[in-house]
């Protein structure tokens, strides 16, 4: 009989062995004093105070982003799903490691918001006070919150409703069912982000909006706490049904059965490039969704942070800014895993009579068209709505611009 | 005859249009040693896949000891082993730490962890981290997982290739073994050699559909003709038409 207690246990040994528990933990604490050296050499409290904000969106980003991967896409999944093991023990191990990504952010964001006590002056209890209960907050929601989301994501997919709501969508949106477990934490994860922004205002001392602000912190951690509840309750159905459909796909529908035609606008890009070119491009298509649904994932959250802050407010250039740095950050990994393998498979490749410019024409392709979906189209609402064109759109025209000249994505042809 | 272990009752898997397996019944009995053969393609590791609750089927019901796949997989789970290609291990754990870790899911006892390694001669790499295995070593190790506990069937896919003359044979020997506990195993294979003297009974899968069935006195008197018999029977049955 295995418990979460089992479950954690070789879930910690193998983190142990392996580093990646260690590197993790390192890397958050490196991450949270270079901020704590950035929010240190602010000119005042209040610009102390943003960039703090944005440090901990970042570090609370990437925490939640995490979570379909501890819960779903994990290493062993088919190992657990082969065995006989309830859902409560694999939600109860979950819990833990999720509560352990939203301890490392918190560790980073608290190192990064030491220098505010300094800047603050007698104010210090307050000021650090105000942030603690964000950063809190926040906490509760990538450990509890969005857990909780990427169970229901499961229950969507086990009732069969997430084909009904695929079907419904219709056009270019082809997917297996099991990219609801990426897209709804992904989505639950940006309103979350989104409300920690709205509260910045109140970090700096914002009086007017001290009920609000307090009210929304409050919520978003009680609403948690009740999410994991209710979880708990359908994880027995759930997990184990979801890890059996995640090793599935990797498994048996891998590739050879699972695949999808590069869709109309891509394959329109496509005939403007050499035949090697479009031969790789239209492999780009058929396997990069699948073997990186996180580029579906970041760009609807991307999407969503773009069209929503653009709709909101015309004074959000530093969000918009950010989000399409990271975007743009992202598309650079996307191309970079293009030339790795298994994707590629660099000895095929160099087998074929295909040359390292059209390796590179169709990785650039792909990611411009990622990039157009993602950044480009949602950036075309900002550049309407803003009132700080200068600043958006010469980030949009750079991201463009870099992604159109970089080279990348044919390396390892090149012999 | 023998209680059945294993139930399958028109048992499809379709992928998009493509249907892998199309309507397969299987009645699989308690110390029966049953070979799945078929070209690549015909839909061997899709059928195991859905038999040992990996995979859902398009429809179809699986009965495992008594229990009904979908509606209590647990139970079923609790009486299976299955040995997939590759073996899906921890990479992290040390063969035994692996093999206990399997062993407390079924609720078997430690002395299971050290029959099987015994058995299967595993004993002289307990101690390694599985990450370090070779392939043949990893191949051993995911058989070692599948035979521990109390299983009632034991699924195998492909999992003697890759072993070296005495690692096969320890594996067929723990196989019989196995079977000759009263569990039901079904096993594909492409090395027909050593697998047809132990198997009561040869299934040769084609387009998803079984297309021959052999068991008992025909069979045997199919294996006695001498080797390469069933290789004969299933050149017969199977045409040969390339990859599909």
């Amino acid at each position: 009989m295995i418990d979460a207690a089992k479950l954690r246990h070789v879930q910690r040994e193998v983190g142990r062995r392996s580093g990646g528990r260690r590197r993790t933990w390192l890397a958050m604490l490196v991450t949270g004093a270079a901020a704590a050296a950035w929010v240190a050499t602010a000119p005042d409290g209040s610009a102390a105070s943003t960039r703090w904000l944005w440090t901990a969106v970042a570090l609370y980003a990437v925490a939640m982003l995490r979570v379909p991967f501890v819960l779903f896409w994990r290493a062993d999944a088919a190992l657990l799903a082969r065995l006989p093991i309830e859902g409560r023990p694999l939600w109860g191990a979950a819990q833990w490691a999720t509560g352990e990504l939203a301890a490392q952010a918190l560790a980073a964001s608290s190192l990064a918001a030491l220098p505010l006590a300094v800047l603050a002056g007698p104010d210090a209890v307050a000021v650090l006070g105000r942030h603690a209960a964000l950063a809190v907050a926040l906490a509760f929601a990538a450990a509890a919150l969005v857990p909780a989301v990427a169970v229901a994501a499961g229950a969507l997919v086990v009732s069969g409703k997430a084909d009904q709501l695929l079907a419904g969508l219709g056009g270019e949106v082809k997917a297996p069912p099991t990219a609801w477990l990426g897209v709804l934490p992904g989505l639950a994860s940006a309103v979350a982000v989104l409300l920690a922004i709205d509260v910045g205002g109140w970090l700096r001392g914002g009086h007017a909006e001290v009920g609000d602000a307090v009210l929304l912190l409050a919520g978003m951690s009680a609403a948690s706490v009740v999410a994991a509840l209710l979880a708990r309750a359908a994880a027995d159905r759930v997990m184990p049904a979801m890890l059996r459909d995640v090793s599935a796909l990797d498994r048996q529908q891998l590739a050879t059965i699972e695949l999808t035609a590069a869709p109309a606008t891509l394959r329109a890009l496509g005939r403007q490039l050499t035949p090697g070119a479009r031969l790789l491009l239209d492999k780009h298509a058929r396997l990069l969704a699948r073997r990186h649904p996180m580029s579906a994932v970041l760009g609807a959250v991307a999407f969503a942070i773009l069209a929503v802050s653009a709709l909101a407010s015309s004074h959000a250039a530093v969000l918009q800014v950010t989000t399409l740095a990271v975007t743009f950050a992202y598309a650079m990994v996307l191309r970079g895993r293009m030339a790795q393998p298994p994707v590629e498979l660099p000895r095929l490749r160099d087998s074929l009579p295909l040359t390292p410019g059209d390796a590179q024409a169709a990785a650039r392709t792909y990611v411009l068209w990622w990039w157009g979906w993602f950044a480009l189209l949602p950036g075309a609402l900002v550049l309407a709505r803003t009132a700080q064109l200068w600043q958006v759109a010469p980030a949009l025209a750079a991201g463009t611009l870099l992604l159109v000249l970089g080279g990348g994505g044919g390396r390892a042809t090149a012999r | 005859m023998a209680a059945s272990v294993c139930e399958v009752r028109n048992l499809t898997v379709q992928y998009g249009k493509r249907v892998a397996v199309d309507g397969l019944e299987l009645d699989l009995h308690a110390g029966d040693v049953t070979l799945l053969l078929g070209p690549n393609g015909a839909g061997k590791s899709t059928a195991l896949s859905a038999i040992s609750g990996a995979l859902v089927p398009t429809s179809g019901t699986i009965r495992i000891a008594g229990c009904d796949l979908a509606t209590d997989p647990l139970r079923a789970k609790a009486k299976l082993g299955f040995a997939d290609q590759p073996p899906a291990l921890y990479e992290f754990l040390t063969v035994v730490e692996h093999l206990e870790f399997v062993a407390a899911a079924r609720s078997a006892e430690r002395g299971e962890v050290d029959r099987v390694m015994t058995r299967l001669q595993l004993t002289g790499i307990a101690q390694r981290p599985c990450r370090e295995l070779s392939y043949g070593m990893r191949q051993r190790v995911g058989l070692a997982a599948a035979l521990v506990g109390d299983v009632a069937l034991v699924l195998l896919d492909e999992t003697l290739n890759g072993l070296d003359p005495y690692a096969a044979r320890s594996a067929r020997g723990a196989v019989e073994e196995v079977a000759a506990r009263g569990a039901a195993v079904l096993m594909s294979t492409h090395l027909l050699g050593g697998a047809e003297r132990m198997c009561q009974r040869a299934i040769i899968m084609d387009g998803g559909r079984v297309v021959a069935d052999k068991s008992g006195e025909e069979l045997a008197t199919l294996v006695a003709g001498g080797a390469g018999a069933l290789e004969e029977l299933y050149v017969s049955v199977v045409p040969d038409r390339g990859p599909t």
